[in-house]
């Protein structure tokens, strides 16, 4: 029965992927991936911690899945000098990975799907689009059930922003605990290059025949500026 | 020597923000010096002043036709001075020189930016 218990355990947090440890070190607790695909659509940015006014640095709607281990150019684009405190990250809620080591379930060099959105078992904090309107968030999120929903992830320096939990919840207002927690705001003073972090090291887990992964650490930087 | 007459318009200033001002050209008189169009101003963030009036129909011989008025310089997306048509040429002489240029261009503050490149990044 413990077994069983912790295999649910395993499943509940590897399988349904929602987003509870965020911008910290994840917690390793299983292999590394080889691969980790995410699909971004655009993003955003806000001057305000409640994300209101969002402008849109890039958009690909059609949006494909691109391997963040390759460190790839999603997008650029121009924005207005300041200092944003929020940056709304539109993406798909399927991440494909890729187990670098074979564990049970996870047979490496195989690619696996599972998908993260906030909606599934947490009415109370439903995933929400630009307007703050509801997004009915499909699938089950197992490898073979995750749908391909698209989700807006809301990185803001409210101190009060969720570490991971309400990261896909519009903030409303300071303090309200919606959104993931940003560091610090993105300036854009100059020319610059910002990274957009999906860190899923030691998060591939496997258990009653599939292989997932635990919610990913999001973070996002800006890295580089200059002329 | 045809008698010289000339008139002269005194431009209207406008004294209150915003307001602009219409420069109004001269009257050249026949066989003499064609007055210069007046100027438009423009007070600080006001609209831009229409340009002076046409210039007066030049001087018959021997004179030089008067010039158009000069734009007003335009602050905040001024409107265009107005081209004035440069005095008819007298006689034997030059014609009035062409109208004011076109208004300041927009004001406002200007925005700056710069390009911002996004990557993915696993770690």
């Amino acid at each position: 029965m413990k077994k069983l218990t912790l295999l649910c355990l395993c499943l509940c947090l590897g399988l349904g992927l929602r987003s509870r440890s965020v911008t910290a070190e994840p917690i390793a607790t299983g292999g590394d991936p080889s691969s980790l695909k995410v699909k971004v659509y655009a993003v955003y940015a806000s001057l305000s911690a409640q994300c209101t006014d969002p402008i849109q640095i890039f958009a690909n709607d059609a949006g494909t899945f691109v391997d963040f281990l390759t460190n790839p150019t999603l997008g650029d684009g121009e924005l207005a000098d300041g200092t944003y405190n929020c940056v709304i990250i539109k993406m798909s809620s399927i991440i494909k990975h890729t187990p670098l080591m074979t564990a049970d379930s996870c047979v490496a060099g195989t690619e696996y799907t599972g998908g993260v959105c906030n909606m599934r078992d947490s009415s109370s904090d439903p995933a929400s689009d630009l307007a703050g309107d509801p997004i009915t968030c499909l699938g089950d999120g197992s490898n073979a059930g995750s749908v391909d929903n698209t989700v807006y992830m809301y990185l803001t320096t409210d101190s009060a922003a969720s570490m991971g939990d309400r990261a896909f919840v519009h903030p409303v207002m300071p303090g309200d605990g919606n959104g993931i927690h940003l560091g610090s705001p993105l300036i854009v003073s100059a020319t610059s290059t910002a990274k957009f972090v999906v860190d899923a090291r030691g998060q591939v887990v496997s258990g009653g025949g599939e292989c997932g992964i635990n919610a990913p650490a999001f973070d996002f930087v800006n890295v580089t500026s200059g002329g | 020597m045809t008698k010289t007459k000339i008139l002269l318009m005194t431009p209207l200033l406008a004294l209150l923000a915003g307001a602009s001002v219409t420069g109004c050209g001269t009257t050249a008189a026949n066989g003499g010096t064609g007055g210069h169009g007046g100027g438009a101003v423009n007070p600080s963030g006001g609209t831009s002043g229409t340009g002076g009036s046409v210039g007066s129909e030049g001087g018959t011989s021997g004179n030089v036709a008067g010039a158009g008025g000069m734009a007003a310089t335009g602050d905040t997306g001024g409107t265009p001075g107005g081209d004035d048509t440069g005095g008819t040429p007298g006689g034997d002489d030059t014609g009035g020189a062409g109208g004011g240029s076109a208004g300041g261009a927009s004001g406002g503050s200007l925005v700056t930016s710069h390009k911002i490149t996004i990557i993915g990044s696993g770690t």
